[in-house]
This record gives C-alpha cells, structure tokens and sequence, in this order.
C-alpha cells in the first residue's frame, strides 16, 4: 500500500466527521434557545395563577372572618346590651365588604359570578336577620331577639357559610386545575425541548454516518469481497464505481475471482457424478429389510446396512471393522470361522447357512444367509451376503407345539370345575360365596377379569356382586346395569351365552372406564328352574381369547352357582338381620311397656277386687288407677304398632319423611320443632334410610317420654361421605345417676338407638347435663356422591 | 341573563353597598324571595321602599296587659314590614263575639281575627282558607302541636292558625298556704283535697265577713271540664254533636260539687266575680284568694304585682284527668279586601318571631313546640312550667261548631239558678237538657 494512498483516504473520512459534529452542536444550541423561552413563558402563567389563587383564598377567608366577626358583634350585643359591640358588627361588615369586592375583582368565570351572587344573597340574609334581631331587642324584646339569633340569624349564618364554600369549591377545582394544566404545560415545553434536542442530534449523526458511509461502505464491501472469496465463495464480486484508488483495487479483485470460479466449477460436476452413483447403491442396500454386509479378506465388516439395527441391535457403526466372529454365539464361532477362511481360499462353501446370531444384549437372533464371495480384479478380496431375520417362523413353530399342550389342560380344568362346584355348596352366604367363585375363576382357571352379577327381579337390573382379576376400579362401588346395557345386559335379558371375539364394533359392547382395554369376553347366564338369576362375565384383553370349551366349562360352572345363589337366598330369608332386629326390638318393647302395664293393671284389679268386699266406694279409685293404666297402654300399643310400619318411608326420600316425622311431632305435642337439612338429596341406601329414621323416631320419643323440653331441633347433614343425624331438645337433660336404672324410661330406647346405629355401622352419641338439654349425633358412613355418579355414568 | 365585562361590576358592586348602607341606618326590607342574581334584588329592595302604605285591622280580646303586648308585637311587625300598618281592634271577652257578628253583618269584618271555635266560623262561610298562602311560602306547620292544628281545619282545609293552648291551671297564693301551716297542693290532688284546702284557708271575720276566700272557679263555660273529670260529658261528640249527655249522673255531681262549694262550704268570692276571670285574678293579686283558677293569659298581670308569691298546680282530678285541648287561632274574614297583607300578618303572628315575643310575655302558652320547649323562656319566670306541659297532654276538645256560641248562652242562662243557689243540679240540668237538644235538632 503506498502512502499518498492511505492518507487520502484517511483526510476524506475527517473531513466528513468534522462536517457532521458542527452541525449537530449548531442544531442543539438553537433548538435549547427556542424551547428555554417556551418553559419561562409557562413558568410565568404559573406564577400569575398561583398569585390570584393566594389571594382567592385571602379573600374567601376575609369574607368568613367578616361575617364571624360581625356574629359575634350582634350576639354580644343582644347578651349583653353592650353597645360597644355594635362595633365589632360594623367592623366585620366592612371586612366583609371588602373581601367580596377584592373577589369580584378576581373573579371572571360566569360560574363564579353565580356563586358571588349566591353568596350576596344569602349576606342579605344574614344581614337582614341580624338587623330585625337588634331592632326587636331595642323594642324591648330582648329574650325573642336572642332566641330568634340563635335559631333564625345562625339558620342565615350556616347558609352564608355553605354559600362561601361552594364558591371555595368551585374556584378549587376550578383555579386549582388551571394551575395544574400550566404547570403540565411547562412540563411539556421542557418535554418537547429535550426531545427536539434528542432529534437534531440523531439527524446530524444520521447524516454524519451517511457521509462517513459512502466512502467506508465501499472499502467494506471490498473486504467483504476478499472475505468471501477466501471462505471459498467465488461468485462474490467488489462494487466498480468511481475512478479512485479504490476501484482499481476491485477491478483486479474480480478478475482473479473469475478465475478460481471456472474451474471450482468443473471440480463440482466431476464431484457430482460420483456422488451419483454411490447414492444409488446406498438406497438399495439401505432400503432393503435383509442386513446386507460386506467383509474384507481378514473377515472384519467392511460395511453393513442399517437393517442390521432392527434385527440385532446394533448400529452400522458398531459393527463395522470388527471381526464378524464376535458376534457368533461360542459353538459356531469355530465352524464358522474355518468356513469362511476356505471361502477366501477360493474353495467351494455352501451359499447358504442357518445360523443364530449374537445379537445386542446377548440375544440370540435366528437368521437364514446367501453369501457371495467378492473378486476384484481376478482376486479374491472379501465377501458379501443378505441375512434375514427367521425369528417370527421360530415362534409359529412352538406355538403349535403348545396349543398341543393347552388341550390337554382343557381336560384338567373340567376337574376342576367339579372341585369348585363341591367348595360353592358349602358356602351359606351369597356375600361370601360370589366372591370365593369369582377368585376361583380368576386363580384356577386364569381368567383375566372375572365379575359376577345377579339379576334384581324387580327391578331387571343386574348388579355387580364380585369381582376378581386385572380390573381398574370395579372394587366396593355399586353397579348394576339394565337388560338393554352391554354384554351382561343382554345375556340377562336373553338368558342366552354370549361369546364375542372382538367386542370392538359389537353393538351390543358397552364400553366403561373400568374394563378399559379389553378385546374378547364371554357372558353365560346364571339360571334355575328357567330364570335368569344373574350373568358370570369374563373378560380379557386378547382378542379371541374365549374357545368353545371355555364356554362350556362356564355353562357347567353357572348351573353351580345358581343352585348355591338359591340355598344362599333361602339361608338369608331366614336369618335376615334386619327382620330378626326389629322382631326383637318389638319383643323387648312389649316386655318393657305393655307386659308391665298389664301387670300394674292386674294388681290394681286384684286390689280392688280385695276391697270390694269393704266396699264399692273404697275400690272405685284403684279401677279408675286400672283404667288410666289400661288407657296408657293402649296408647303405648299403638305406637308400637306405628312403628313397625315403614310407610313414612315409602315414596319419601330420608329428608321428606324426617320432615313429615318432625312437624307432625311438633303440632301433635305442641311443641316447637324444627328440621333442617343441609347437603342431603337423592336416595340413599335403604337401610341407612330406615335405620335413621327409626333412631329419629326414637329420639323424639324420648323427648316426648322425659325431656319435658319446649323444642327440638333435627339436623340431617352431609360431610363427603359421612351422614350425621342430630337430635337436639332444650329439655332437663339426662342425669347419669339416674338414667341408667329405669329401663323403662329411657335406657331401652338409648340401647335400641345404640343398636341401630351400630348396625349400619355408624356411631351414636349421646351428649347431655342435667338442666341442659339433650343432644344424640348418630354418624353413619355412606359412599360419597361422587362416586355414586361415576357409577351411574356407568350404567 | 348575565351582562359581560366591565359595566357588570360596576353594576354588582352598587347594591352591596346600598344594602350595607341601608341596613347601618336600621332600615330592614322584607326577606327577599329567591332571585336570579343581585341586580334584581336591589330593585325589589328598593320598590318595596317605594311601595304605598297598606293598612289592615286585627281584632281581638284579651285583659289590658293583653291589649299592651298585642301592641307591641304589632309595632315589631312593622318594623319589618314598614308598607303595612296594624290597627288594633280590641273587646272585652264578654262581648267580643257579639260586637264580632256586628261587624259582619254591617259588612266590616276585621282583616285578621282572633278566634276560637274556627271549625264553627269556618261552616258558616266567615273565614278565608289558607292552604294556598301556606303553601307558596312553604310555610312549615310540623312544628306546632298536632292536636291544636287539627282544630283550626274543616273539611280539609286550614281556616286558621293556632296561637296557644288554652290550658286550665290551679293558681295558688304560696304565702296563704304558708300562714295556715298547709303543703302546697301535690301534682296529683284530688276534689276532696281541693274541698278540704279551700275549707282550711278560707278566712272570715269576727263579724263573719270574708277575710280570704278558699277557692275560685269561672262559672261560665269552663264548668265543663269538670263534667269531664267526673267521667261525664256535656255532648256525645264535641264536632258532630247528636246527643246531650248533661242529665247523666256523673254531669249532675260535677255541677253540684261546684254548687256546693258555693252554697254549702261557702268558700268562694260572691256570683258575680265568678262570673268574670278578671274578677277573680283582682282577689288573687290582692292577695285575698287563695286558689284560682285559670289559664296562662293571666301570668303578665300576676308577675306585675311585687311580693306576690304564687305557683301553678294541675286540676285536681277525680275519676279521670282531663283538661282543655285547643286555644284560639288567628283567621283571615273571608270578605277582607287586603288579604295578602293580612296573611303577612298572620304569618308573623304564627312564625317563630310571633310565637317566640308572646311567649317572652308571658301571655300565652305557644302553640309552636320550639318556642314553648325552648329553654330562653322557660328560665324566665319563678313558676312550675312544666305543669303547663303536662296538663296540655291531657286535653279534649271543645265543642267545636257553628252551635257553640248559641250553646253557651243557653246553658250560662239555664245554670244561673244553681250557682244562685236557687235550684239544685239535678233540676238546672232538667230544664238546661231539652233546651240543648232541640239546638242539636234544629
């Protein structure tokens, strides 16, 4: 590079940087002058506004200063009869006077100037009320005139106050706001000055740059060229403008650039072709789904397709230039290694070979080969071949072998079948028989998914019982299907097997959450004397997994089950708890109350009788004792007989029928009761229903019997899956002392209530002080409502 | 419509300074009527100065002192209205109502009138309603007793305003008491007690002339009242008469307790003071009266008399406790021809300053609660107010009808006999009754 040159360049570049800094202080200078006026202009309307806001408020104050003053004056005077106070009065006058001229002066809105009159009107007033006030007390009437100031002259003050503030407001929000617009006003001009500055600057530099650039872009673009071509792009080109040095340069850039790029060119096309071809080979060796591989003379991988990954696991990469011997298992190894170095002595080797291969994580892979040894140039350099993956045909083969097998099973399980039916006789209870069948079923036979529903009568509804297997979440939670509802729905209905290899597509599938991922099921009917008494179900999650035999093996079973349903039914129609409990309530309860009764009425005849030897009149009290007895007991009969009917119940949910129970309570007995529910709807279960009502019932009996209360209160309520009952009385509450020993009047009830609860597993309590009342919780566990609607989406 | 610019304040600034100005030499105008702007005040102010002279006439009854304060307040409301001028129309109550129906039959009714029985005057056609004026000056009624404002309406409409409530009291000579070692008498004193006082502090002299009479009571009308303590009534209904009740027993004992007390204890000044309060109020502020009874318009004239020590006590009561409800009010004659004046009257009379400068003379007991319960005039005077307060709550009406005037002659006539001691209760009311209920029938 030669100097002269350089320096050229160097004093074009300064003199444009000059050029553009003077510009730019020149630019700032001004637009600062222009925007400084701009702001003292704003500052001094701000100044102006604050001054007459300042005196506004002089003024304002004056005038409230004023009519004080002058208030002052007249009260002092009519309190005192002090003439000198008179003073004062025209003293505050004046003030006044004063103030509102100052205010007109200052005031031009016409806002304003209503409320000046508003405020002349009301001094009037004022003015008026006082002046009527000192004449009334120069006429002697002095108390009138005080009394009249007080009232009337203070009614005109307080207006006068009211008139001077709702100018004060207006002139705030209005003087106030005028000043806040100025003082943004001045805030903008400043605003605008610094960013007209920001501006000029950002111009002039713009403008410097631009300069700057026409000269630098040029050197830039020249480098970039150089660049370009050294990364090898050969196409780039130096910008030829201008006669200068720097054009010259450019010129011979290109040129040689020209060059380079003609024979990087033909270097491609050659590059290409090859390229070609070898593509084509790639795709097809690639492609194909048989490993195809390539050894050289020592027997190491000279390439190997991908195929190889998705039959033995390994990359191409880890394969190659390894020796293929390392992925033979140890008894080939040897055989085969001599095969292959007879081949590559160029004697005769068999083309084909079943081998097993070693593949990725020591599996052995069955594999069928057709070899090929490779020449080149007369010799023999290596060998190839296709190996394809033979394991799916291994498999068929032990398939058949087992199927062999399984028949032979078959026969066993027929035993079996009769062993279960001998261990189904001897279960009484249907809640413990279903279950040992379904796991019977599950174990023994290896069903997948065994459930077992039985079939309401009523109602046709078939409801799960027992579950066993791989189901996801049948467990505890009711649920029953109608006849026209799935698989199990139409074989209730149809009393018939049904048998479906695939249930995706059958209408007739019904699908659920439950039994997610199921393919085949087999329904069989569980019937007796030509009803449907219930539906065994399998399921599993293969497709046709259910055979004829299996089916006929379930039919056998079926007839087994339904001759143990029916003994299970008549077993539980015996021993049923729940008519056993309220036979024994009701056993107790007439011991309790009528046996007793009749004896207190038989001794009571007897002595009457005893005295009618005395004389009528003497035993006339003991037959009237007998007759109230005998009145009681009727009554006590009757209500017993009351109770064992379940009719409050029917067609009533639990709330309705607590409801009826309670009010009926209360007007009957006339006392205040009163029931409340809170979170309870819909049915629950029917024991619960019943078992509740009753202990209610109770309850309020013993309200009635002992509590001598004025109210009661009946709380149903529900917390997730707890059901809480309270039963609360204002009554004298019961004594523990003496409680417990009068079976008659009340430890029976509490015992029966104790009993109930504890039967639908529920707790009762009994909270209670003497003087304080009575209050009896009884807390049952019923499944929450969440669930109840997962199992009715079932259904 | 405001004017712009300079001319504007320099109008503004005039009126300020002549209303200042005007208001230094004790010159008040009317309260002014809410205005535009400042401007047209000044011009009203200054045409009501200009405006011609009104002159109206208020009548009215009353003692002297009565006839003093009345002029007093006329001259304040001058003041404050300096276009209207009040003449005084002054008659003793004996013939005021007479002298009244004069006038208007000679077409010369009064402008303003003092009135009681408006409920009467209104049914015959005598009186102007107010209800309009009430209402365009918003003139608020809330503060009077309900009670007494109720008997200045007929038939929906305000006929009148009332002034007070003419409440009957007991006065009582405390230094009387003093001297016969007697108790002054309890807030709940019976007939006997007043029976057995009046006997002890009745004084004569040896030559049996009258030292200091017991008790006094007015013969005329206010008997009534007595009838009523007794349980009894002089009519069935005291605004729709049918029925007269005079003959039941308990009238007849009432009129003979009164008799008595006369004739057979002899414990009260002759008949003829009987027959005028101004009469009886002469003996009580001579000191030679004991008890009095009588009504507030009597205290201006007893807080004159230096050492006269005296108090109030309620009417004794015996099977029930009952006192007058409703005073007089002030009217407007339907024929005046200045009835915008006299309304203005009226409406002083009635206002708070009306109210507040009778009751700072003692006169009467206002009819406004604020005035009455205000404690600048309840401090004013030595005697037991609040018995005024408490017995205004027992009252009853009145009879209230155009009957009433006709009424009261006939039994004032028909009763002279008994308090003459002629004739018994019994007898005075058997000729009295027929008479009333053929005025009912007519």
């Amino acid at each position: 590079v030669h100097l002269p040159f350089a320096a050229r360049i160097v004093g074009s570049i300064a003199a444009r940087v000059f050029i553009t800094f003077g510009l730019t202080v020149l630019s700032a200078v001004l637009v600062a002058l222009v925007s400084l006026s701009a702001t003292r202009d704003a500052t001094r309307r701000l100044e102006q506004l604050q001054d007459t806001q300042q005196r506004l408020s002089t003024a304002l104050k004056e005038l409230e200063l004023g009519a004080e003053r002058e208030n002052d004056g007249v009260q002092a005077y009519l309190l005192s009869g002090d003439e000198r106070y008179l003073q004062d009065q025209a003293e505050g006058q004046r003030r006044f006077e004063q103030a509102f001229l100052d205010l007109e002066g200052l005031t031009d809105a016409d806002a304003g100037l209503d409320r000046l009159d508003a405020i002349y009107l009301a001094n009037q007033r004022f003015e008026n009320s006082a002046a009527s006030q000192l004449a009334l007390y120069r006429q002697n009437w002095q108390r009138s005139a005080i009394f009249l100031w007080r009232t009337e002259g203070q009614d005109t003050k307080r207006l006068l106050e009211e008139r001077i503030s709702d100018y004060r407001e207006w002139y705030e929000s209005t003087t106030l706001a005028d000043i806040a617009a100025a003082r943004d006003a001045g805030g903008r001009a400043m605003l605008l000055a610094v960013v007209l500055i920001l501006l000029t600057a950002a111009g002039s530099l713009a403008l410097g740059l631009n300069l700057t650039r026409s000269l630098s872009r040029r050197l830039g673009a020249l480098t970039m060229a150089a660049r370009a071509i050294e990364r090898d792009d050969l196409t780039a080109r130096a910008v030829v403008a201008g006669q200068d040095e720097v054009t010259e340069l450019a010129a011979a850039m290109n040129r040689m650039a020209e060059h380079l790029e003609t024979s990087q060119r033909e270097l491609e096309e050659s590059r290409r072709r090859l390229a070609q071809s070898l593509e084509e080979f790639r795709l097809l060796s690639e492609n194909a789904n048989d490993i195809v591989y390539a050894l050289d003379v020592d027997g190491c991988y000279r390439y190997v397709n991908p195929a190889i990954e998705h039959i033995a696991g390994y990359r191409p990469s880890e394969v190659v230039g390894r020796h293929f011997s390392e992925f033979l298992p140890e008894e080939i190894r040897t055989a085969q290694s001599e095969s292959f170095a007879r081949r590559m002595r160029g004697e005769e080797v068999s083309d084909t070979a079943e081998i097993e291969y070693l593949g990725k994580g020591g599996r052995l892979v069955p594999l069928d080969l057709r070899i090929g040894t490779v020449h080149r140039d007369g010799q023999i350099v290596g060998m190839q071949g296709i190996a394809r993956d033979v394991t799916q045909r291994k498999a068929m083969e032990a398939q058949i072998r087992q199927l062999a097998e399984q028949e032979h099973q078959r026969a066993e399980q027929l035993q079996e079948v009769a062993r279960v039916g001998q261990t189904i006789a001897r279960l009484a209870s249907l809640d413990e028989l279903l279950p040992k069948i379904a796991g019977l079923l599950h174990e023994v036979f290896g069903y997948e998914r065994v459930a077992i529903f039985l079939l309401d009568a009523e109602s046709r509804l078939s409801s799960l019982r027992a579950s066993a297997g791989d189901y996801a979440a049948l467990g505890p939670v009711p649920f029953s299907v109608s006849e026209d509802q799935g698989v199990v729905g139409w074989v209730a209905a149809h009393g018939e097997p049904l048998r479906l290899g695939d249930v995706r597509g059958d209408p007739r599938y019904l699908e659920i959450p439950a039994t997610a991922g199921t393919r085949s099921e087999l329904a069989v009917p569980i019937r007796a004397a030509g009803e449907v008494l219930g539906v065994v179900n399998l399921e599993s999650r293969e497709p046709d997994h259910f055979d004829a035999n299996d089916e006929a093996t379930l039919i056998i079973l079926a007839d087994q089950i339904a001759t143990a349903i029916q003994n299970a039914r008549l077993f539980e129609q015996q021993h049923g708890l729940a008519v056993a409990d309220e036979r024994n309530r009701l056993a107790r309860e007439i011991h309790d109350t009528l046996a007793q009764g009749l004896t207190a009425i038989t001794l009571q005849l007897e002595v009457a009788d005893a005295l009618l030897d005395v004389g009528t009149e003497q035993a006339r009290p003991m037959i009237i004792k007998a007759l109230e007895l005998t009145r009681a007991n009727l009554e006590e009969a009757r209500r017993s007989v009351m109770d064992l009917r379940a009719a409050p119940l029917q067609g009533r949910d639990l709330p309705g029928a607590l409801e009826e129970l309670v009010s009926g309570f209360g007007r009957e007995h006339g006392l205040r009761a009163d029931f409340m529910t809170r979170n309870v709807s819909g049915r629950l279960p029917a024991a619960v229903e019943a078992g509740l009502y009753r202990i209610a019932q109770e309850a309020l009996n013993n309200v009635l019997k002992h509590a001598q209360a004025s109210t009661v209160h009946l709380t149903l309520a529900r917390a997730d899956d707890t059901l809480l009952l309270v039963i609360e009385d204002d009554g004298r509450g019961i004594d523990p002392a003496t409680s417990r020993p009068d079976r008659r009047n009340g430890g029976f009830g509490l015992i029966g209530m104790q009993e109930r609860a504890r039967l639908l597993g529920g707790e009762l309590q009994i909270v209670s002080e003497p003087g304080a009342g009575t209050r009896v919780e009884v807390e049952v566990v019923v499944p929450s409502r969440r669930e109840s609607a997962v199992a009715a989406g079932r259904t | 419509v405001r004017l712009a610019g300079p001319p504007l304040r320099l109008v503004r600034r005039l009126p300020l300074l002549l209303a200042i100005g005007l208001l230094l030499i004790g010159c008040s105008p009317t309260p002014p009527a809410p205005a535009a702007s400042s401007r047209s005040i000044r011009r009203a102010a200054g045409d009501a100065a200009a405006a011609p002279t009104t002159s109206i006439t208020w009548s009215f009854w009353g003692d002297p002192w009565e006839v003093e304060i009345n002029r007093r307040v006329a001259r304040a409301f001058e003041a404050e209205n300096p276009t209207i001028r009040v003449d005084l129309l002054h008659q003793p109550w004996d013939t005021y109502f007479t002298w009244l129906r004069d006038q208007w039959k000679s077409g010369q009714a009064p402008d303003v009138m003092f009135l009681d029985n408006v409920r009467g005057y209104a049914s015959e056609g005598r009186l102007a309603p107010l209800d309009a004026f009430i209402e365009r000056d918003g003139f608020d009624l809330s503060d009077f007793y309900p009670r007494l404002l109720e008997l200045s309406r007929y038939q929906g409409s305000y006929f009148g305003l009332p002034r007070d409530n003419d409440t009957k009291v007991i006065f009582y000579n405390r230094t009387l008491f003093q001297d016969a070692g007697l108790e002054p008498p309890r807030r709940d004193w019976t007939w006997t007690d007043l029976r057995n006082l009046a006997n002890r502090l009745n004084r004569r002299d040896a030559a049996g002339r009258p030292l200091v009479h017991g008790f006094a009571f007015e013969a005329n009308e206010w008997w009534q009242i007595w009838v009523w303590q007794n349980g009894g009534a002089v009519f069935d209904d005291p605004f729709e008469p049918r029925q007269v009740r005079l003959s039941e027993p308990a009238a007849v004992d009432a009129l003979q307790f009164l008799a008595d007390l006369v004739h057979a204890d002899r414990v009260t000044p002759p008949l003829d003071v009987l027959l005028d309060s101004g009469a009886i109020f002469r003996l009580f502020r001579e000191g030679r009266l004991a008890m009095a009874f009588g009504n507030h318009a009597q205290i201006p004239g007893l807080i004159e008399v230096p050492d006269l020590h005296w108090d109030i006590v309620g009417l004794p009561a015996r099977r029930a406790q009952a006192n007058l409800a409703g005073g007089a009010a002030y009217t407007i004659a339907a024929g005046s021809s200045q009835k915008e004046a006299a309304w203005a009257l009226v409406r002083f009379l009635e206002g708070p300053r009306g109210q507040a400068l009778f009751n700072e003379s003692g006169l009467i007991v206002p009819a406004r609660r604020s005035i009455r319960e205000d404690n600048i005039f309840l401090r004013q005077t030595n005697y037991d107010s609040q018995v005024f307060a408490d017995e205004t709550d027992r009252g009853r009406p009145n009879l209230n009808s155009p009957l009433s005037t006709d009424a009261k002659r006939l039994s004032n006539d028909a009763l002279l006999p008994l308090w003459r001691g002629e004739v018994s209760a019994q007898t005075a009311v058997e000729s009295l009754v027929p008479r009333l209920q053929q005025l009912l029938e007519r």
